[in-house]
């Protein structure tokens, strides 16, 4: 489902964020990515959603090889995949719900299932009560369980979340890794980044460490 | 997705009035002056066939041709295009209008028994309203010099020289206006892009987010091709309208400044097919403006390339 062969990533020609990655997800396993702040998790991340393009190597997800995605054929390629940004990156200019429902809309749904789809999410992020405020009016780790919903929502067959549990407590963040483990149980590949070890032991799941931009497998 | 667009267009309009407020105030200022050349370059088109009964055509006949010939003259000039009517006039009714008119002046003449007729016959064409406008100027030549080379013709005459005089100052108007006009153009296609680009930066999170979210290159751009074609639609109406005030204002004036030109107050302000133009005018400048900022965004790697765009 996520293939990576050889894959480098340079930033403006200095640094090495990610140095000959190789690395395979199975379609619906539950992957976590772990490693040190700048190790090159997010960089990672967006190469996987086509955000940012590779220096050089492969990349084939969902199917789309990335190297050779056509301009035209993007969207429909990130309809295949859901993404919790590191940075939420929520419209401030919209509510709760119009932030969810955004992926619904741009794919043109019907007014009636994409309010039906937005509350079930909603409900499961415990957000349905803050529905009509706007981003700033929530505190972090609501923003957190926003973009979360966001990325949910369409039902996609990829969802990668980076630091999803970044700005949760304990009991917070185990709801919201049970809410993903079963959208994983629903048949979704899931790809997590964390620094938080506790979770990652206690879920007993395949873990990838990655450390100054290269995989050491654990 | 209309929704979707109105709601976009508000926000453009939230966030930076300043600057749409000043684009339509532009705009609509460029289409006036651009209405009223059209309007005004109607209105000197149409002065010719307001004088309708002096735009006619005689054909002067030779002396000596039979009756034959003069029907079949008759018959050609009548199946002519922009031909409404063709009256015979012989060589005495000439002589009687000719003193009818003029008698006073000469008194002698009408008196004198030996007076030998000097005027010829002819045929007066009266002509279809088509070919009253100075811009028709070259059609009417040319169906004066048809009609100069029929056998038994002597002389075409149909005040030339004021006619062409007069159309030529039309077209000299025509011309000039259109280097204003096209320039003018130039310019609002500018404005209606700078426009744009101010709406694209402040959307550009959004944009962003719906790249993200799987929205379609088409999806991104319509809105700020449709605000543009709005704002250029928007600014045409105005315009007109404030042209047809203008134009209503200034006709009262022009009609009493100028009555020898024997306007008899019939001043158009804009024929109706200009009423639809225009504002089509103004929507595809709005929406080429932004076409040429539109083309920038949305190549699929909006995030990625955000940077080096800005
Ligand atoms: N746009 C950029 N331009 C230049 N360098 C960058 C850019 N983005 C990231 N980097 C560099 O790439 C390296 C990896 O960054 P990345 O954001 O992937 O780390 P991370 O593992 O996500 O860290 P964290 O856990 O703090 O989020 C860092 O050294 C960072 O400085
Ligand atoms: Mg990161």
């Amino acid at each position: 489902m996520i293939q990576f062969s050889h894959t480098y990533k340079t930033y403006s020609g200095q640094v090495s964020a990610l140095k000959d990655i190789n690395l395979e997800n199975d379609k619906g396993e539950f992957v976590f990515l772990i490693g040190p702040s700048g190790a090159g998790k997010t960089t990672l991340f967006k190469l996987i959603s086509a955000f940012d393009r590779a220096s050089s190597g492969d990349i084939r997800v969902a199917g789309y090889d990335l190297n050779k995605i056509q301009s035209r054929e993007i969207p429909f390629f990130r309809r295949r995949i859901g993404v919790v940004y590191q940075d939420f990156k929520l419209l401030k200019s919209r509510t709760v719900f119009e932030n969810v429902a955004l992926p619904l809309v741009v794919r043109n749904e019907k007014p009636a299932a994409i309010q039906a789809r937005v509350n079930e999410v909603l409900d499961q992020v415990s957000l349905l009560g803050k529905r009509t405020m706007y981003p700033e009016q929530l505190s972090g780790g609501e923003q957190q369980r926003v973009a979360i919903a966001r990325a949910i929502v369409p039902r996609p067959g990829v969802l990668i979340a980076d630091e999803p549990t970044g700005n949760l407590d304990p009991d917070l963040s185990r709801e919201i890794m049970s809410l993903l483990e079963r959208v994983n149980a629903q048949g979704t590949t899931v790809f997590v980044a964390t620094h938080d070890h506790e979770l990652v032991k206690s879920s007993k799941k395949r873990v990838v460490e990655i450390q100054q931009g290269e995989i050491q497998e654990a | 997705m209309l929704g979707d667009f109105l709601e976009g267009y508000l926000r453009s309009w939230k966030n930076h009035s300043v600057i749409q407020g000043t684009t339509l105030v532009v705009l609509t200022g460029t289409f006036f002056v651009v209405t009223l050349f059209i309007s005004i370059y109607q209105n000197l088109d149409q002065v010719l066939t307001q004088w309708g009964e002096n735009v006619e055509m005689t054909a002067f006949l030779s002396d000596d041709i039979g009756l034959e010939t003069l029907n079949e003259i008759g018959q050609k000039i009548r199946k002519s295009e922009f031909v409404r009517q063709v009256k015979y006039v012989s060589k005495d009714q000439a002589v009687e209008t000719f003193l009818s008119q003029m008698g006073s002046f000469a008194p002698d003449l009408i008196e004198d028994k030996n007076f030998s007729n000097p005027l010829p016959a002819s045929y007066e064409i009266e002509l279809t309203e088509n070919l009253g406008k100075a811009s028709s100027f070259e059609k009417l030549v040319s169906l004066a010099d048809f009609v100069k080379t029929l056998p038994g013709v002597d002389e075409v005459s149909y005040g030339q020289g004021w006619i062409e005089n007069y159309s030529s100052l039309v077209s000299q108007f025509a011309k000039s206006s259109w280097a204003i006009v096209v320039i003018l153009i130039a310019g609002s296609l500018l404005i209606v892009g700078n426009s744009i680009r101010s709406s694209i930066f402040t959307r550009r999170d959004e944009i962003e987010v719906m790249e993200l979210v799987g929205a379609t290159q088409n999806r991104i751009r319509t809105p700020f091709l449709l605000e543009g074609a709005m704002l250029g639609f928007s600014s045409a109406l105005l315009a007109i309208f404030m042209c047809w005030i203008f134009i209503l204002w200034q006709s009262k004036l022009i009609v009493s400044e100028l009555a020898f030109l024997g306007l008899r107050g019939e001043i158009q302000v804009l024929s109706v097919s200009m009423f639809f133009l225009i504002p089509l005018l103004g929507a595809m400048v709005g929406a080429g403006g932004a076409y040429v900022c539109v083309r920038r965004i949305s190549t699929g790697w909006a995030a990625a390339e955000r940077l080096e765009q800005w």
